[in-house]
């Protein structure tokens, strides 16, 4: 299953790139010189994302033409909202690094490092 | 068997009272952070526990009683019917009657609330392994977004995501810090502890110890990650990394959390001394320790045999 996830991720990557629409039998082409892989394989990961709503495809004869459904930039923002959004929800285990902070706080932790340097300089 | 029961419910109430200022008390300095988290979850677990055996015991024992012959169904209805009519109802078999829905539903509350999480925590980490860039760490990925933000994603495998802006405001020593102190979470399954202790929190809001306990397990999680930060490259760049992903919002607008990273750069950059940390320490041990056996050692003296909450021989 890792590996399919992988896959995803990699044709994925390649479609954002073009920013046009291609078949399966275009994204096959263009991954072969870098790795043997089945025709078989790529039609089914392409289709398992247009199950989970990344592609949108149309008839282009016997084939299939994708295009993802949304931008890379898009589909980042989204995750960034949500990951803000869940992480001082009780049921999501989004571990923030650091909260938002005010001025004031911002101000004063800034400080407080500068002590710090001074003191440790001495 | 009741003996024990009330033992356990008293015990459970007694530290369900008095756990919290004691435990805030102990643990308010941030020494020994795993020890404080130890000291909450023994609190919490040990009366969650205390409670629910209670119910189990009041439940069966009041079907023992109920005798044999009847069918459990037919014994409840009769009951209704008694309560009905207004007749008597013994306390104990209503006390059972009402334990078990109220057990039921909490227990359903803290496992769909933790069930939850997980669902949603992984479907975005899946998303992040789509959408984000790879890194030679196979379990980090980087979100191409202004933010400055990194956090981790429990699962198989972890996932661990720094936005771009989060990686150009960032030294290399910095980063590491920040990865450690992710890595630390991960490591120490502090979700698990966070979405237990909040779901019980969520089940039973008038609880002052699992409300107050939910949300001091979440900040002393972030202290021992933040140790765990501090023992591979030092304090010093965890607190400026502290400081480097703060998003300043609008004056005035404090999220909830913001002191906290104030208070964490503060605990990282102040010489400890050793002395009261090891006493702090110490004080953290026995506190866990008599939370932990406090309740059982009642029940267990209590089915003994002994009179100790100076009950009417029932």
């Amino acid at each position: 299953m890792r590996g399919f996830g992988e896959l995803e991720a990699v044709i994925m990557d390649r479609l954002w790139s073009w920013g046009g629409t291609a078949t399966t039998r275009d994204v096959v082409d263009d991954l072969q010189p870098d790795r043997s892989i089945a025709y078989t394989t790529v039609m089914t990961v392409m289709d398992n994302l247009y199950r989970k709503g990344w592609l949108v495809r149309e008839r282009d004869g016997k084939a299939w033409r994708y295009q993802p459904t949304a931008t890379r930039e898009e589909y980042s923002a989204g995750l960034m909202h949500e990951a803000l959004e869940n992480s001082g929800d009780a049921a999501v285990a989004f571990a923030r690094f650091v909260e938002r902070m005010s001025d004031e706080q911002t101000q004063a932790l800034r400080a407080t490092l500068r002590r710090a340097g001074r003191k440790s300089r001495r | 068997m009741m003996r024990v029961a009330i033992c356990l419910l008293i015990a459970g109430l007694v530290v369900a009272t008095f756990g919290p200022p004691v435990l805030a008390w102990a643990t308010r300095s941030g020494a020994a952070p795993r020890w404080g988290v130890a000291a909450w979850a023994a609190a919490i677990g040990g009366v969650a526990s205390a409670w629910l055996a209670v119910a189990v015991m009041v439940v069966v024992g009041v079907l023992g009683a109920r005798g044999s012959g009847s069918h459990f169904a037919e014994w409840c209805l009769a009951l209704l019917q008694d309560a009905a009519r207004g007749a008597p109802v013994p306390v104990l078999a209503a006390l059972a009657a009402a334990a078990l829905p109220v057990v039921g539903l909490a227990v359903w509350r803290v496992v769909s609330t933790v069930g939850a999480g997980r669902i949603r925590g992984r479907r975005h980490a899946d998303a992040a392994r789509i959408v984000g860039r790879r890194t030679r760490d196979r379990n980090v990925v980087i979100l191409d977004v202004t933010e400055r933000a990194a956090y981790c994603l429990p699962g198989r495998p972890h996932t661990i995501v720094v936005t771009s802006s989060a990686v150009e405001a960032l030294t290399g020593t910095q980063l590491a810090a920040v990865l450690a102190h992710e890595r630390a979470h991960l490591a120490g399954h502090h979700h698990l502890l966070v979405a237990f202790s909040r779901g019980l929190a969520r089940a039973f809001p008038r609880v002052r110890l699992f409300a107050e306990g939910a949300e001091q397990i979440a900040r002393l999680v972030e202290l021992c990650a933040d140790d765990a930060a501090a023992r591979r490259t030092g304090p010093r760049p965890v607190a400026e990394a502290l400081l480097a992903l703060t998003s300043a919002g609008p004056s005035g607008a404090l999220a909830a959390g913001g002191m906290d990273a104030l208070a964490r750069a503060e605990r990282l950059l102040t010489a400890r001394p050793t002395a009261r940390w090891r006493s702090a320490h110490l004080l953290l041990v026995a506190t866990t320790m008599v939370l932990v056996a406090g309740p059982f050692a009642t029940a267990a003296l209590a089915a003994a045999g002994t009179n100790f909450c100076l009950l009417p021989t029932v």
